[in-house]
């Protein structure tokens, strides 16, 4: 008995050695750009020397940034609002109905989040043009498609949660189709509906291979001008843009967990 | 469906799949069809092209060498993905409630992070002036920074950590579904712990395990922004040599070719995996 405990006991600990790694590789990503965006070395060099609000002041200052996060926020609400209309509906069907073309329907939808991003940007850059969609329109179009597979699988497990008699019965009890959507099943299934939203909104707000190709130099999005920033020359600037993204998506995953908690309670 | 549709007397009968129409049709236009035509490129650039686009780019040694690129790392990318991902899942499967919320979190962190943030990171992480660098000089184990960036390891590392949360989660979900009598039946009827694990709890959750890699695997054949940034030349994938054919070669045709190569074989790789995937993250 003492031998087995002892053996788990080994076994946990040459658990822990091989996990400190893994959480490193993990985490390390996400550490360092804090510590270099407030470092006074021009070139970001590890350890980071001295502390400086400089680089943010130079963000805040910059017309180019602060454009640029207007047009972020503008395009990632807009996707998600157009990602949300298309995959709410989608999603609540996928997941309460059976039908014959059920799942090829599925892997319509999932299509999307596999073609390369490269692939569909130059084919939206030709097509787009068609369409007459650029700049605001053009990008909201195109992160929707690619964020609403993302609402309809989230949207979708939790519609099969749903107890069917419950629809069922508002329907029995006189309520028309477009009542027990609104009041009944879009309620029963709003925990996907949220967390889609979600995906879609950070799936928009970190996209820069189509963007690159949709946006015009005056309409730049903030991962356009950082990717344009990064192949030029790296500024701590960069590091200090990266940070803010950071700290806004710390902020939201903070918020989803928060939810999450305090509803399973 | 047909308990719905018996209820529903009113005036207006709407086809019961009616919440999926706007969204196909939506991707129809704004997803496939721009797919479609620039697939379509590769036969219609130049004019009448036929086939020739294909002929010329599959003999042409520099989309082998991109192609090579790609799958290679795409191999290495997934199984290491794969073997990490499936102990750290197990890592967390075994942990109690605070160690399970806390290697959760650290799995579950870099999906919140941008992708370019991260890449970016790395390049911070891995230069000559970087903290690996300086700790390796400062341990003692090197005198002068040994180059890391730009080249495989940097991509490998950089890519690894990046799409390890796709193997991690869906191994984790499929482990949680494990029916734990099994192990005990596996015990006592005389199985050792470790032929139990193998024989019993291996192909139990070996679904997840396939759901992910297979996951791994198509994304990591598009992939372009880490390339890019962590890469050196020999590390570039054919992301990078579409992207080089219309923005600086103004080549359409064998952009085309070569997106419809890349989207073939991401397309197959799904069918192959299809069932795992469904069932993992579908159901």
């Amino acid at each position: 008995m003492s031998t087995s405990h002892q053996e788990s006991r080994t076994a946990s600990l040459g658990r822990l050695a091989l996990l400190v790694p893994i959480v490193i590789l993990l985490l390390a990503p996400s550490l360092v750009i804090l510590p270099m965006s407030f470092s006074e070395s021009r070139v970001m060099s590890w350890p980071p020397r001295g502390f400086t609000f400089d680089w943010y002041v130079a963000l805040f200052a910059s017309g180019q940034w602060v454009a640029s996060s207007r047009h972020s926020v503008e395009v990632a609400l807009l996707s998600t609002a157009i990602a949300l209309l298309l995959g709410v509906p989608a999603g609540l069907t996928l997941g309460l109905k059976v039908w014959r073309w059920r799942e090829l329907t599925l892997a319509l939808v999932v299509v999307p989040l596999v073609i390369p991003t490269v692939v569909l940007a130059i084919g939206m850059y030709k097509v787009y043009v068609w369409l007459g969609l650029h700049d605001l329109l053009g990008l909201a179009a195109a992160h929707a498609m690619i964020g609403v597979p993302l609402v309809v699988i989230t949207t979708m497990s939790s519609a099969r949660q749903i107890n069917p008699v419950l629809l069922l019965a508002a329907r029995s009890l006189g309520a028309n189709p477009f009542k027990t959507f609104f009041f009944v099943t879009l309620p029963l299934a709003r925990g996907g509906v949220i967390s889609g939203a979600i995906f879609a909104f950070v799936t928009s707000w970190d996209e820069v291979v189509i963007a690159n190709f949709l946006s015009s130099p005056t309409y730049r999005t903030i991962p356009v001008q950082m990717w344009a920033q990064i192949t030029e020359r790296v500024d701590p600037t960069v590091a200090a843009m990266a940070s803010v993204l950071f700290v806004v998506s710390m902020a939201m995953m903070a918020g989803v967990t928060v939810l999450r908690w305090s509803r399973s309670r | 469906m047909t308990a719905s549709a018996a209820i529903s007397g009113g005036r207006l009968r709407l086809p019961a799949t009616i919440g999926v129409w706007p969204l196909l049709l939506a991707l129809a236009v704004l997803l496939f069809l721009p797919a479609a035509a620039i697939i379509a490129n590769s036969f219609t650039e130049p004019q009448n092209a036929g086939f020739s686009n294909f002929s010329r780019i599959l003999s042409d040694p520099t989309f082998g060498r991109f192609a090579y690129n790609t799958v290679r790392i795409a191999v290495v990318v997934s199984f290491f993905t794969g073997l990490i991902g499936y102990f750290y899942a197990y890592a967390i499967y075994r942990s109690g409630p605070a160690g399970r919320s806390f290697l959760m979190t650290c799995a579950l962190l870099p999906l919140w992070t941008s992708l370019l943030v991260r890449s970016f990171a790395w390049t911070v992480i891995l230069r000559d002036t970087g903290i690996v660098n300086w700790l390796l000089m400062w341990v003692g184990i090197v005198d002068e920074p040994i180059g890391m960036l730009r080249t495989s390891f940097a991509v490998t590392v950089g890519m690894i950590q990046i799409l390890l949360p796709f193997t991690i989660l869906p191994i984790f979900a499929s482990m949680t579904k494990f029916d734990t009598t099994l192990l005990l039946a596996a015990r006592s009827l005389g199985a050792s712990p470790r032929r139990s694990f193998w024989l019993v709890f291996f192909p139990a959750t070996q679904v997840g395990l396939v759901a992910g890699l297979m996951l791994v695997f198509v994304l990591s054949l598009g992939y372009y922004i880490t390339p890019v940034l962590l890469g050196g030349p020999r590390d570039q994938p054919v992301a990078v040599l579409i992207d080089a054919q219309v923005t600086t070669q103004l080549d359409w045709g064998a952009a085309g070719a070569m997106s419809a190569i890349v989207t073939a074989a991401v397309l197959l790789m799904l069918a192959a995996g299809w069932r795992a995937i469904n069932k993992i993250f579908l159901v």
